[in-house]
């Protein structure tokens, strides 16, 4: 009745895979693979939209060596690893805390899912814009401290004025608007563990604290690994906050390095410069990445289910 | 209607799991075939290598004389009942049934004529336009059951389809499926893992053991004549008892162990000298011995199964004895601790040999 | 004692969960209303509730701003990224999760490598690329980069929606004599819409905050997307607080409605892909 096809099912189905494939990958590959290699080769060579008569002559690592020699390089990659190390770890001991407060049954599950969600789901520029109005000269957070007696009514704080301090409203922002969401990724790892072992552990006698070093945080570690990683990567490309938070300032004393890239190449034009610059963070996040997938990705994508 | 062949088939899973070792099975044209074995054992597997589900590492499949080895499941035109039924849950039972041949292109009024045929065959005519979550797990069963008939098929692949009925209906099912069986007369491979089951369904019976297939043979011969000690464990219930022994020749051949030391009549060109041997007899086959006991036991547990009775026995000998199973009827009056003199009928023996535990000398009849 | 231990801890837990939820709410509350406070009122000692409530601001928003023109723009961009997402992220998505090929693995990992990259890094690329095909400030112009980190993120958690489909009903489909493509369409598709669905909203969700490609790739009002709008008012005098925080509290409202609608859909979705792993 039918005929005997000439190639299997099996490579029939991979034919049809790579059929359904090949449209993601290509738009992919094309606006975000060919443009990573673009970015490799335009920081090998001076591109300055600015002085377009210079051309596009090949400086070699010329680009790299600048930035290695610029101080404001090395403060904003500084600023950049402070305000990671500082966010991701007060996101996920924060987080931590309120998944385990939360990872119970309680009446409100579902608006404290919802409020949890809000400040994740709101632009990142739209929160940095609330936060700056509160940490405002004469906004609510010097009121507040005026109020109490902690500041001089007629010498306000200006916390944007001071390169210090300026990293509170900064820091502040970000983890009221990324831990709700780390909260949400531990819960659902919480919510993945067995309750039977918290019942056969409290049947053998271990205190809560116990529990939750015996049990919650060694089933728990996937997902933390998880959370971390992606906060870490996430914090390092910081931009957005920032840009409209502090602009890096006072002065660049906020800068972190995808602002600086920017800078250089939007405002100052140097694209040759600013793709130097780029690699230099891609490299480090690809690093962080390459952890990421060792760690977690093979076993995500070898499971047959 | 085919027959189904199966040469050499070999599955591999990643890199060195075998779920199926080199399988020859042959199941006749309108055969019932039922694939028995533990969990695990690549039953589902070698179904599926049937249907097309799955591409055999090694080896070949042949649909009649065909070679569909390289055929996708759409090309075999078989049908298959899930365990858990996999009705479309967005369609109801109607489309479920219409799809199979919307899909091989029959016509129209051909389709709505067979749906509304096999409906009324399994009582499904008031359920048509529900979806199936709005039916029962026997309904379910059912729709699942039309779905695979109405296609008319080459052949039905059944993959546990009652393990989710209660058992009642169970029962009910197995019964139905037989007549089907018969009033289709179409090629049936049933897998489950009931040796019961299995025992009142098939004309054939396939037990596999960790993707080795052991026998394939009608349901008495398997219980009868069991090819292996596997398959003599797994079949029959309360499981067949064994012992450990030696068989030796000194005259007469017999067999020793610590609990007992007893004469064969079988065929003696069989053996030579003394050998380690497993024999085994089943609790239903030992009897109390009459004049002299082939070996003594004591009564442990007694668990009365109303028309019958199961004990469990320890065989005393020198070490601290050994356990075995025996069904007496129920008016034996026996306590615990009385002790028994046993016979074994030595024509419903089975002795297999120790490493592969294949089946030893012509067979007790 | 012991009850009363326990009583302590689930009231401790009680106000630990209040402290979170004040916390949360507290600067959209704030925001909120102060943009419904005249100017006079915004600064200095604030009073928790407004003395008096104006809608001057939003009326200004419109009217001298035409804020109209960056919501138009944002519901233009982020609606088309995500259609194009969805459309050919559902077939790639489905390749990976269910078909058998060589290549799965890497595929899955080229994507999650993909998600992670920083957006800065293509940006001069991308710049010099857009404007060679002059389509700097217009809508594709913002569609094709969006569709580097949204395209990722659409496969990557459909693929996990996929994957929870019984594999079954599609063996079902394929024994019934349909083809693979007609399974994916006659029953794949129809049931996976409520992924679909959530992984639009998620999608839409990234698009519609997107700041640094649409900062770079739009020259002026008339193409700039809702957050760049509001990260670059700017008044003639000082700063237009008012205003902005009617735009913000607008900018919030489309998330807000859809995770008060889809909340529970989206806790699956973006769980799914992250923890279960
Ligand atoms: N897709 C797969 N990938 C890897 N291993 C598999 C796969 N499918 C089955 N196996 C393994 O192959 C062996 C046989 O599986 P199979 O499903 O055929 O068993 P079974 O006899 O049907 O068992 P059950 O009675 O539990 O259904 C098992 O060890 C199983 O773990
Ligand atoms: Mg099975």
């Amino acid at each position: 009745m039918h005929e005997r096809p000439n190639h299997s099912t099996e490579k029939r189905e991979a034919r049809l895979a790579w059929a359904f494939v090949l449209p993601a990958l290509s738009v992919v590959a094309l606006i975000a693979i060919f443009p990573l290699l673009w970015t490799f080769w335009e920081s090998l060579h001076v591109h300055d939209l600015r002085m377009p008569w210079r051309g596009n002559p090949f400086v070699g690592l010329e680009n790299y060596r600048e930035a290695f020699t610029e101080p404001r390089f090395w403060q904003a990659l500084g600023h950049t690893l402070f305000f990671t190390a500082i966010s991701v770890a007060l996101e996920v001991v924060l987080g931590l805390i309120l998944a385990l407060a939360l990872n119970r049954a309680y009446r409100g599950r579902g608006f404290v899912r919802v409020l949890v969600l809000l400040p994740w789901a709101i632009p990142t520029v739209v929160a940095a814009l609330l936060w700056r109005f509160i940490f405002e000269e004469r906004g609510i957070v010097n009121a507040a401290l005026i109020n109490a007696g902690a500041m001089d009514g007629a010498h306000p704080l200006v916390w944007f004025g001071h390169s210090l301090l300026a990293w509170t409203p900064v820091i502040l922002a970000d983890v009221w608007k990324t831990t709700p969401f780390v909260t949400l990724l531990l819960l659902a790892g919480l919510q993945n563990i067995d309750s039977t072992l918290y019942e056969a552990a409290r049947m053998d006698g271990a205190s809560p604290w116990m529990q939750f070093t015996n049990i919650t945080l060694p089933l728990l570690k996937p997902a933390l690994l998880v959370v971390l990683i992606f906060r870490t990567l996430d914090a390092f490309r910081v931009f957005d906050l920032i840009y409209v938070l502090t602009n890096g300032g006072p002065g660049t004393s906020t800068e972190p390095i995808a602002l600086y890239t920017f800078t250089r190449l939007m405002n100052n034009l140097r694209f040759g410069y600013g793709s130097a610059l780029s690699v230099i963070v891609f490299l480090v996040t690809f690093l962080l990445a390459v952890v990421y997938i060792r760690a977690l990705g093979v076993k995500l994508t070898e499971k047959p289910q | 209607m085919a027959s189904i062949r199966l040469e050499k088939i070999e599955k591999v899973f990643g890199k060195n799991q075998a779920a199926v070792r080199s399988l020859d099975l042959e199941i006749a044209d309108g055969a019932f075939v039922v694939l028995v074995g533990p969990s695990g054992c690549g039953k589902s597997t070698t179904l599926r290598i049937i249907a097309g589900l799955e591409t055999p590492t090694r080896g070949k499949v042949f649909l009649g004389e065909q070679d569909v080895t390289a055929f996708s499941p759409q090309e075999r035109d078989l049908a298959m009942v899930f365990q858990s039924y996999a009705l479309y849950p967005h369609k109801a039972v109607r489309q479920n049934l219409e799809f199979g041949l919307r899909m091989r292109g029959v016509a129209p009024a051909v389709i709505s004529e067979r749906v509304e045929r096999i409906a009324k065959v399994l009582g499904l005519e008031t359920l048509l336009e529900r979806k199936p979550g709005q039916l029962s797990g026997g309904q379910r069963q059912r729709v699942a059951l039309g779905r695979a008939i109405v296609r008319e098929p080459k052949a039905f692949l059944l993959d546990e389809p009652l393990s989710n009925l209660d058992a009642k209906l169970r029962v009910q099912t197995r019964a139905e499926l037989s007549r089907m069986h018969r009033q289709l007369s179409a090629t049936m491979v049933y897998v489950t893992h009931d040796q019961e089951e299995a025992m009142t369904l098939g004309d054939q019976i396939a037990v596999m053991n960790q993707g080795v297939l052991e026998q394939v043979a009608p349901p008495l011969e398997i219980y009868r004549r069991p090819a292996t000690a596997f398959v003599a464990g797994f079949i029959g219930s309360p499981t067949m008892n064994f012992f450990r022994c030696t068989l030796r020749q000194d005259g007469t051949p017999r067999l020793r162990s610590s609990c007992f030391d007893i004469a064969l009549n079988v065929d003696a060109s069989l053996l030579t000298g003394e050998r380690e041997v497993l024999l085994g007899i089943r609790p239903q086959d030992i009897r109390l011995a009459e004049g002299e006991a082939d070996s003594q036991a004591r009564v442990d547990v007694i668990q009365p199964l109303g028309n019958e009775m199961v004990q469990h026995i320890k065989l005393l000998g020198q070490d601290n004895g050994t356990s075995a199973m025996m069904i007496v009827p129920a008016e034996m009056t026996v306590q615990i601790n009385d002790q028994l003199g046993l016979h074994f009928p030595r024509e419903r023996l089975h002795l297999f040999d120790t490493g592969p535990g294949r089946r030893l000398g012509a067979a007790p009849r | 004692m012991i009850r009363a231990l326990v009583a302590l801890r689930s009231a401790a837990i009680v106000l630990l969960i209040g402290a979170i939820v004040l916390g949360i709410l507290f600067p959209f509350y704030w925001a909120i209303v102060a943009s419904f406070r005249p100017e006079t009122e915004l600064f200095g000692t604030p009073s928790l509730w407004p003395q008096e409530w104006v809608t001057e601001h939003y009326q200004k928003l419109f009217d001298e701003r035409n804020f109209w023109v960056p919501i138009r723009n944002s519901l233009i961009v982020a609606g088309a990224t995500t259609f194009l997402c969805v459309v050919i992220g559902a077939f790639c998505a489905y390749a990976v999760a269910r078909l058998q090929f060589r290549g799965k693995a890497p595929i899955l990992g080229f994507i999650l490598a993909v998600t992670m990259f920083p957006q800065i890094t293509i940006v001069s690329p991308l710049y010099l690329l857009l404007r060679e095909l002059r389509l700097i400030n217009t809508y594709p112009g913002l569609v094709f980069p969006y569709l580097t980190f949204a395209m990722p993120l659409t496969v990557w958690l459909l693929v996990s929606f996929f994957r929870q489909l019984p594999r079954e009903l599609e063996e079902a489909g394929l024994i019934d004599g349909a083809s693979r493509l007609r399974v994916f369409w006659e029953i794949v598709l129809p049931l996976s819409w409520p992924g679909l669905a959530t992984t639009a909203i998620i999608t839409f969700i990234y698009c519609w905050n997107e700041f640094l490609f649409a900062l770079s790739f739009t020259l002026g009002p008339e193409r700039q997307t809702v957050p760049v709008a509001i990260a670059l008012f700017r008044g003639q005098y000082q700063v237009p607080w008012g205003q902005i925080l009617a735009a913000a509290s607008l900018a919030t409202a489309p998330a807000a409605i859809l995770i008060v609608i889809f909340q529970r859909r989206i806790v699956t979705g973006l769980t799914a892909g992250a923890v279960k792993g």
